[in-house]
């Protein structure tokens, strides 16, 4: 690929993949689920993670998982409503490029 | 030297020098980040945790990120999160010091950097050698010159000198043939031997003359073709410089 993926599409792209699951996922699932979509390093995560977390956007719950405590991300409300804004902002954005690329 | 013990690292030692690294963030913050690969290297599994090392890069960068991260600085104005991998402009001399293995991260750059180099001084560093070299490459060209010069003059001389031999025995072979049938009645013997004489110089001139044409349409381009190899492989910038 040899397009770029910004921020902001970055956050979008997290916000999806965590809420694929109800029940919340964990760092490492995360970061193999945007790694299928996009070759970002693996060292990239966690601070978008941590940031989204602060925003109010994910919220963390740790659970026992194989006798040692789990930690895992939820799409919160506010997370929600980002990320429905990211999609809507997205479906334009994506739009105008291949309307432009078809000729339209 | 860095970059080999890096590779040698094992999750322990990342994870205690990971720590190190974040000592000047706030504690709380500093577990949080901790926490995070701990439980990283645990999902991965104790077989995936060099892969997880490598892809991780130093724990340098590992840290750098995560205090970018903090201060909000990992927006778009120094970084990107590219389909290469993650690349910081500020990061990427460290890196390209610290991890040689890594071609996801700095590949570009160095591609850049090759270019410029090849571009520049690699052209002017060959300048110079020319100019240096000219006083010993110009008597050197010519002696090649003048080698090459005489081989092509011997093989035309060895081939005329040959057609010319070849002619003559023919003529005399001829001459030969004609007094042996003049003589054949007169003196049999002598006649008969003059004919086959005659004959014999014939046939050597005709192969004497085949060996001319070979000389000249086989051996003198040959010879030619080989000196042009030599020439264009001894002095590739010779010609155009001087």
């Amino acid at each position: 690929m040899v397009f770029n993926t910004g921020a902001a599409l970055l956050d979008a792209i997290v916000l999806a993949v965590v809420s694929k699951e109800p029940e919340g996922t964990y760092g490492y699932k995360i970061t193999q689920d945007v790694r299928e979509v996009i070759n970002i390093s693996e060292s990239t995560l966690y601070p978008v993670l941590r940031r989204l977390q602060k925003d109010g956007c994910l919220i963390v719950y740790d659970q026992e998982c194989g006798g040692r405590n789990r930690r895992y991300y939820k799409v919160t409300e506010k997370g929600s409503v980002q990320l429905n804004l990211y999609k809507t902002e997205w479906k334009a954005y994506s739009n105008k490029i291949s309307g432009i690329f078809s000729g339209r | 030297m860095k970059g080999v013990w890096v590779k040698e690292m094992n999750r322990t030692e990342f994870m205690q020098k990971l720590s190190e690294l974040l000592n000047d963030i706030p504690e709380s913050e500093k577990q949080e980040a901790l926490n995070f690969y701990n439980d990283y290297f645990d999902e991965a599994g104790v077989e995936k945790e060099p892969a997880v090392i490598e892809e991780l890069g130093s724990p340098e960068k590992v840290a750098r990120i995560i205090i970018d991260g903090l201060s909000g600085k990992e927006d778009d104005s120094n970084m990107e999160y590219s389909e290469r991998g993650y690349s910081d402009r500020r990061f990427i001399s460290r890196e390209e010091l610290s991890r040689r293995t890594d071609t996801k991260y700095n590949r570009g750059s160095k591609e850049e950097r090759r270019g410029k180099k090849t571009d520049g001084t690699n052209v002017l560093l060959i300048v110079i050698l020319c100019l240096l070299l000219l006083p010993i490459g110009a008597p050197l060209a010519i002696a090649a010159l003048a080698v090459i010069f005489a081989v092509f003059v011997t093989i035309l001389a060895l081939a005329f000198g040959l057609g010319i031999t070849g002619v003559a025995i023919f003529v005399t072979g001829i001459i030969l043939v004609c007094v042996g049938f003049v003589k054949l009645f007169a003196a049999p013997l002598a006649a008969m031997c003059l004919l086959g004489g005659g004959f014999l110089l014939v046939g050597l001139s005709i192969l004497g003359l085949l060996l001319v044409l070979f000389i000249i349409t086989v051996v003198f381009p040959a010879v030619a073709k080989g000196c042009a190899w030599l020439f264009r492989k001894m002095f590739p910038k010779r010609r155009t410089v001087s």
